[in-house]
Order: structure tokens, then sequence, then C-alpha cells
């Protein structure tokens, strides 16, 4: 037990997650490549960039879950839905991160939409919430996500997303502040099957990651997508199961020493889209 | 037999449909242009002043070059060909008459797409005789005239502005800057096609005085000038401030020119003779007369400089001679006492003429020019520098050539100061094939040559104590694949400054470039510098030992819609020395809004950088005001933004906004000395106002 609450301290100080309430990356699919996300477009791209939202075309609801290193203490609960209307494409999501003594959770409200010929924006404005009962007791502040993409090439597509340009302070200490992050990425359509995607992504006062992976169609329903990627290394093998309706992704990542953590996102699409 | 040729030629640019060249006109497609040639050049100087370097592209933009008639210097202003195509160019028209149309560029060997499209904007095709010759009454009709005024502010409180004890600053007075932060310029300029230019240019700088105490008349530095051109016999004429560049810039060269980059073409140096000085560096122009007169092969320059610079005086007590300096001051600050007592201590003198003869794309010339100080110059000589320059009288003589045969361009310049130094530089440029272009270039720098009013090609920044000999080509593969590489091996035979004994060191880069459609570019560049220094490390002798700097750079840059340009970096940053590694990151991303239809446009930034140290920074290109060219240095850790706006009132008036800021997560204060702020932060407004008429 000791062992354990120790892991979760080290964990809760190392990882993105210190002090930043965000920017995570959510979702199997994204855990599956390697992490990478700027430049997917489903459902999750309501937390990973809004600007992949542009494409979606019918009402879709999903929940994700991961427990980093397969404690319990550090599982995320993410729920997102997404409404495509005539003007852009409105989603809601919601994610719950840690345990009693340390708990972050996030609301926003995101809208994704196409802007002039050839490019999506997207952008998102949270409500997010610190408990850390030792030492804040429970913070809440608003936070600010912005996201773009664009195709180079009918197969190359890249995009970039930024939580938080502008510096706002955590608490009343100057020095603690919510951390701004920024990705761009790419990705390549080899073909119907095959897609490639990597990017680079940096946030304030930690290490640049950089992430790739491959999504490969096995045929219309099952999808196997393997990652890699730095910060930690790490090693992504991810499973999917798709039908018009319904999707099923699971996912895993491997750190040499803390082991696996697992991932699992359901999503399901309600209605034909209001928009033709 | 010339009509079948031009037929089949017309028959084969009617075909040529795959191409299209729009030719928009808009300012902002000019200003595009000087802008990725000024990224391209990739320096590492926070702030150049480019204006007077592209003064050409201005010109030429408002009065298109007709390709059929113009001249081989007028072309060779563009800075955007190189002389082998301007001689394909030349003898296409002499093969085959004049060109039809712009889609004939085409069939010209070494004109490619990307060259087309770039010189599109300054050149016209016509059949008509429309060299004009001067005419004082057009002059004043068609003359242009504009006025800039720009304003620069930095937000939080340097320490040479905060309130200081009166009895400490009157015991120390230059702990504090005399005047306000506000830097202000001010341009007026008058302009008739390349006839006629007169103008003024005021600027106060940071911290200087303005209308009161040392500044009594209002700008601490002013520069004026009237240029007259192609007057009967005489080619250009300037009273005033001007520039003078002759040959490779080894005998006399004042003001900026590009050095090494990935711009192969870059490394040639452009003379342009005599030109009117526009740009705000208080010293390095010359104030008095010029004049070039065209002789027919012969072309004749004579200058007369007379002007006081920026220098430190020493008191020599022992001969109680007034007048003796250890150094020139190139600042152009004047904001603390020191500083103003150092401005104007002494005179200078340049007397230089020059003498070019030249038969198609053959030139030799010949450069004589005279530098004399008032007073007695004494630097103050360590075993490094005491080769240098340290006299008052300096006399140069240089012979240099430029030969186009063919694909080949040879040029060079040989010089020799009065002290027997000598310095030399040659090139050759050449088009092995049309989509291969090669340069090799040797220099030779003697541990005494002179560095007074010259400018040659070198690693160093002086013109002193090297030699080297730079290899690249340029190739391409297809229409969307671009590889550009150069080794630079370079040898420093005497002492350098923070380097105790002879070195020798290597710069190069390779870039693989794609351009997967028309406004895409994606480029991969691995860029190596090894240059050593003395040791860092605590020991009895100062070793020199190596140092290196790798950089790794990802750059895209999209045109997504006619309206939005898209632009992302990585780059990784490597320094090492005594066994010691540093690393630098830098990522941003790009915003560039222009519309044809709307009067409003903008960029927008945000980086993160994290660099271990100022060693390890990495610099990067900002979009800024209009001819303001900014390339910062980012270093340490944390984020940087900024939103450069521009509306356009009408045909005459425009405004630029830009508010930029730094936001460190390492430190509490940022800057030394008496540009330290006691903050986190540090911001910058920075307002431009463009009236033409």
């Amino acid at each position: 037990m000791k062992i354990k609450t120790i892991l979760i301290l080290i964990v809760l100080f190392s990882t993105h997650h210190q002090a930043s309430g965000q920017a995570n990356i959510i979702g199997a699919r994204s855990t599956g490549i390697g992490g990478v996300s700027t430049t997917l477009t489903d459902l999750w791209s309501s937390f990973n960039n809004q600007a992949g939202m542009a494409d979606l075309t019918t009402i879709e609801a999903g929940i994700a879950y991961e427990t980093r290193f397969a404690l319990k203490e550090l599982s995320t609960k993410s729920f997102a839905v997404v409404l495509p209307t005539k003007s852009g494409v409105f989603g809601f999501v919601a994610s719950t991160y840690g345990f009693s003594d340390f708990l972050e959770s996030k609301y926003g409200i995101s809208y994704g939409r196409l802007l002039g010929e050839n490019i999506r924006i997207g952008i998102q404005l949270n409500y997010q919430n610190l408990r850390l009962p030792s030492r804040y007791g429970n913070r809440s502040n608003l936070s600010g996500e912005i996201g773009l993409l664009t195709n180079i090439t009918d197969k190359l597509t890249m995009g970039a997303h930024i939580t938080n340009p502008v510096r706002l302070p955590l608490t009343e200490n100057p020095n603690e502040y919510i951390m701004s992050t920024i990705k761009i990425g790419s990705q390549y359509q080899f073909s119907k099957k095959v897609m490639v995607a990597m990017e680079v992504r940096k946030a304030t006062d930690f290490e640049f990651i950089f992430n790739a992976g491959i999504e490969y169609l096995v045929n219309e329903n099952i999808i196997l997508r393997g990652g890699t990627g730095t910060g930690p290394v790490k090693s992504n093998f991810g499973f999917g199961y798709a039908t018009k309706k319904l999707k099923i992704d699971v996912a895993v990542w491997y750190h040499q020493l803390l082991g696996f953590s697992p991932n699992l996102s359901l999503s399901y699409a309600l209605s034909k889209s209001s928009r033709e | 037999m010339n009509t079948m040729r031009k037929i089949f030629l017309l028959f084969i640019t009617l075909h040529m449909t795959m191409v299209t060249f729009g030719q928009k006109k808009d300012e902002e497609v000019k200003n595009d242009i000087i802008e990725s040639r000024i990224e391209l050049f990739d320096t590492e100087d926070e702030e150049i002043d480019y204006t007077t370097l592209f003064e050409s592209l201005n010109t030429y933009y408002d009065h298109p070059l007709n390709l059929n008639t113009c001249s081989i210097d007028e072309l060779r202003e563009l800075y955007l060909l190189n002389d082998i195509q301007i001689n394909a160019l030349q003898s296409h028209l002499q093969k085959n008459g004049k060109l039809l149309n712009i889609y004939e560029l085409q069939t010209i060997d070494g004109f490619d797409i990307e060259t087309i499209q770039s010189i599109l904007p300054f050149v016209k095709i016509s059949g008509d005789i429309d060299r004009s010759q001067f005419d004082m009454a057009r002059a004043i009709k068609d003359g242009k005239s504009y006025i800039f005024l720009r304003y620069i502010r930095t937000i939080e409180e340097q320490k040479g502005f905060s309130s200081i004890d009166e009895q400490e600053l009157a015991s120390n007075p230059n702990r504090r800057y005399l005047g306000s932060p506000d830097k202000i310029y001010f341009r007026y300029r008058f302009k008739y096609l390349n006839h006629v230019s007169w103008g003024i240019t005021g600027d106060k700088d940071q911290g200087e005085e303005f209308f009161k105490g040392s500044q009594k008349n209002g700008f601490d530095f002013y520069s004026a000038h009237l240029a007259i051109s192609d007057y009967g016999i005489v080619k250009n004429v300037i009273v005033g401030d001007f520039h003078a560049q002759f040959g490779q810039g080894l005998t006399l060269w004042t003001g900026q020119a590009f050095g090494k980059s990935i711009d192969l073409l870059s490394i040639k140096r452009n003379a342009r003779g005599l030109r009117p000085y526009t740009s705000v560096d208080e010293n390095l122009f010359l104030r008095g007369v010029g004049a070039t007169f065209d002789l027919g092969k012969f072309n004749v320059s004579v200058i007369g400089s007379l002007k006081r610079i920026d220098a430190n005086l020493k008191t020599d007590t022992i001969n109680n001679i007034d007048n003796v300096f250890s150094s020139l001051q190139l600042s152009g600050f004047h904001a603390t006492p020191n500083e103003i007592f150092d401005k104007d201590a002494i005179q200078e003198t340049v007397i230089a003429g020059n003498i070019n003869y030249r038969k198609g794309l053959f030139s030799i010339g010949s450069t004589v020019a005279y530098t004399g100080y008032e007073g007695n110059f004494e630097r103050n000589l360590g075993v490094y520098n005491q080769f240098e320059f340290s006299t008052n009288k300096n006399l140069m003589t240089g012979l240099d050539y430029n030969w186009t045969h063919k694909n080949m361009n040879l040029f060079g310049e040989i010089s020799r100061a009065d002290n027997g130094a000598l310095g030399g530089v040659q090139g050759l440029l050449i088009a092995l094939d049309k989509n291969l272009t090669a340069v090799a270039l040797y220099r030779h720098y003697d541990r005494d040559f002179r560095t007074i009013n010259n400018n040659g090609v070198a690693e160093n920044s002086k013109t002193i104590n090297e030699k080297g000999l730079l290899l690249g080509f340029r190739a391409k593969f297809g229409l969307k694949w671009t590889l550009s590489t150069y080794l630079d091996r370079f040898e420093f035979p005497w002492l350098k400054y923070q380097v105790d004994a002879p070195s020798q060191g290597h710069e190069g880069i390779v870039q693989l470039a794609w351009k997967p459609k028309r406004g895409t570019e994606l480029y991969v560049r691995y860029r190596r510098r090894n240059k050593p220094r003395n040791t860092l490390l605590e020991v009895p002798i100062d070793l020199v030992v190596p140092r290196s700097q790798n950089n790794f750079r990802i750059n895209i840059s999209t045109k997504v819609n006619p309206s939005v340009r898209l632009k992302s970096r990585v780059e990784w940053t490597k320094y090492k020395i005594d066994g010691e590694e540093e690393s630098g990151f830098l990522i941003y991303q790009d915003v560039i809004y222009k519309a044809l239809s709307s009067p409003f446009s903008f960029a927008v930034r945000y980086a993160l950088f994290d660099t271990d140290s100022y060693n390890s920074r990495i610099y990067a290109y900002e979009n800024d005001v209009l001819y303001y060219f900014s390339i910062p240095g980012y270093a340490n850790r944390g984020s940087r933004y900024y939103l450069s706006t521009k509306y356009r009132f009408s045909r005459h008036l425009d405004l630029w906004v830009r508010w930029s800021q730094w936001i460190y997560n390492d430190r509490e204060e940022i800057s030394s000395g008496l540009n330290e702020i006691q903050d986190d932060t540090k911001s910058e407004i920075k307002l431009q106002l463009r009236y033409k008429f």
C-alpha cells in the first residue's frame, strides 16, 4: 500500500497533470496510435483538437476511460457529445481525473467549423476545478483552447492545437499558473486502409514530446493500431470495432517501469445529421 | 527564320497551360516576396535594416521593368536573378527577338516557375521603347511622396527608467537613461522612378531625449539626401547621405550585405554603386557628395564624405594630446551622459573613387578608398588584436571583376591596404544543368587586413584573419523537390577574441524542400557549425576547445486559401563545449490573413520555447510592421505571442499596430544592465502610419 501511494505521488507530480488540469489526450483511438491526436477527426476531437469536429455530420456521444498504470486512483473518466448544426458543430465535454485527495475535473463547451476554403477551426472554453485538500482546497478556473486543421494535399493533413495561450493564474501564488501547450501534427493517408500520423507536443516547463502511430483498417469493421512516443518513452497498441453507429476502441500503452495503462472508449451516433 | 522561331515559340507557350501566372496587383504580393527573401537569409542578427536593400523592388513594383529593354544593372537590382539567368535572357532576346508574352520566359534556360513567379510583380513585357529621360517638370508631377511615422515602446519598466535617489544619480549619472522609453521614427521621401529622390529621416532611440537636454533639435539622428539619376552623362549624383558599394565589398562597401545562406545566390556581393541612404544606422554610411558618370563603356565614380562619428575618447595625459580614441562606437545609442560624451567625438573623412569598364556581362573595376580620422586612434591592443587597424589613416586599393560566359559566372576582388595587407575573394557560380547549380567561393583576409568601410563575405563579422572555402549546390528533382546544401570550411590563422590560438572550423546546411503545390512548402533543414573558442573551465591555460552547434528544423508553410497562410515550425538545437551539452527547443504556429477584398490583415504567432541557456537560443523570423524586420533569438523557457495588424484606410493611408509579449517561466527578471526588467514578462507595442501622396 505504501509503495502504491508513493507511486501515485510520483506519477502525479511527474506527468502533465501537475497543477495543470488538462491537455491530456482523450480516447482510445489516439492512445492506440501513440497518443497522436492533432489531426484526428472524430468525437474525441472535442477534447483533442476542436477543429476536427468540423468534419462531423451526425449527433454523437461517447465515454472514455483510462486507468493509468492500472491504478484506479489515476483514472480519467470522460464524456463527450457533439451536435452538428448548419452553422458549425457544437460540443460539450466533461472529464475527471484522480481520486478524493487529488481530483481534477473539467467541463467544456466546444465549437468547430469550416472557416473559409480548406481551413477548419475549433475553440473551446473550459471551466475546471482542482481539488487538493492538503494544499489548496478547491480551486476553479476558466481556460481556453484553439485548434486549426488544413489539407495540404488530398492525402496529407496538418493541424495545430493550443491551450491557454495567455498565461492564467492557478492560485494566488504567482508561480502557479495553468500550463500552456501547443501541439503540431500531420497525418498521411497512404490508402483507404492505412494512415500514418505524427505530432510534436510541448507544454510550458516540460520536455517536448514526439508521438507517431499507424492505423490499419483490416476490414470495414476491424481496425488495428500501433504507435510509440517519448515523454516518457512508450509503446502503444490498440484495437477498434466500428459499425456505422457504434464505435468501440480499446488500447494500452506500456511504460517500461510503470507497466500498462488500459484505455477504453465507446461512442454512438444517435441520428442522421441535420446538416445534409 | 527569326519569324518562324517566333511562331514556334508562341505555339509552345500557348500550350503551356499547366502553369498560370496570376498577376495580382497588390502591394502584399510584393511584400510577401520581400519577406520570403529575408526569411531565406536566416541571419542571426536581431535587427538588420533591410530598407535600403529592397528599395529597388519597391520602385520596380510601381514601375515594372520592361524585360525587352531594361539594362543588366536593372535586372541585377531585383536580387531575384543571377548573372547566368540574366545572360540566358539576354541571349534569348538576341536570338529570338523581343519577348511576346510572359509565358515565353518558360522557354529560357534557368527560368523555372519559381523564378518567374518571383519576378512577375516587378516586370512587364512590352514592345515599346519606354526608357524615359529625365524631365524635371514630369518628375514633380509624377513623383510620389510618402511619410512614415513609427512608435515603439516596451511596456514593462526597465531599470534605466526607474526612479533613483537624486544623490546617487548625481554621483553616478550613467545609472539612468536621460530620456523616455519611447522609440520614435520619422521619414519623408520623395521619389520619381529611379530619377529623383530626396528625403529626410529622424530617429529617436529608447532612452534618448527628445527636444530637450542633449537633444535640442529633437531627434538624436537625422539623415537627408537629394539624388538625381540618368541626367546626360551623370548616371547618379547624390548630395547628403548615401551608400557606396563596389566590387565584392573588400575595398569600399558601406551598409549591409547578405552573407552565407541557403540561398546560394546571396554569397555573391551585388554591388550597386551609389545609392541614397535612408536607414537609421547612425554610423555606417557616407555623408557628402558622390557622383557616377556614364562614359559609354566606362563608369567613373567619385566620392567625398565628411562626418562626425562616435568614438571612445581617452585622455592622453603624458603627451597632452586631445582627440585620442580607443574605439569606434557603432551602437548609435545616446541615452546616457557617457554615450552623449562619445557622440560625434571625431571626424571621419572618406575620399574614394571607382572606375569600371564593362562590355556586356564582363566587367572589371578598380576602387581606391581613403579613410582618415581626426585625432589618434589608439586601440586597446591585446595579443589577439595586435594586428588590427589602429592608426588614423587607411588607404585601400582594389581590383574587381565579374564575368559571365554561357552557364558560368566568375567573380572576385583583390584588395590591398596601405600597410601591405591583402584581402581576396574568388567565386564561381555554375549552372551545370538546368536543375543543378553549384557555387564555390574562396576568401582570404590577412591578419592585419583593414576592416574600415568594407564588408566582404566572411564567417567573422569583419574582413580580417580568415581564409575559407565554401562549396555548395542546389539540385531540383522534378517540380516538387529541391535539395540545397553548402559546406564552408574556415581557418583563423591568428588569435581572436576569446580564442587564444589559431583555430579552424566549419559551418554547413543541408535542406530538403518539398513543394506539393503552389504556395505550399515543407522543408527539413540540418545545420551544423563548429567554431572553437577558449575553454570555459577553470584551468591554468585557456585551451582552445571545439564548440559545436547542431540545429534541426522542420518547417511547413501552406497557403490554405487565397487569404490564409499557415506556418508551423519545430526546431531543436544542441550546443556543446567542454563536453557539456545544452539543448534548445522551439515550436510555433503562425496564422497570416491577407484578403484582397479586405482592408484589414493580420499575422499572429504563438510559440513555446525551452532552451538551457542563451547559448542554445534559436532564431526565428517574425512578421512585423512594413519595412521593420525582426529575427529575435528565442532563449530560456517560456512562451511568446504577437499580433501584427494592418488597416488600410485608403489608397493613401495605412496603419499598422503590433503587440508582442515574452512570458518567461524560469525567471523573475529579464535582461541586464539598464535594460533589466523586474518581471517575468516583456511586452512591446508598435504603431506605424504611412501616408502616400
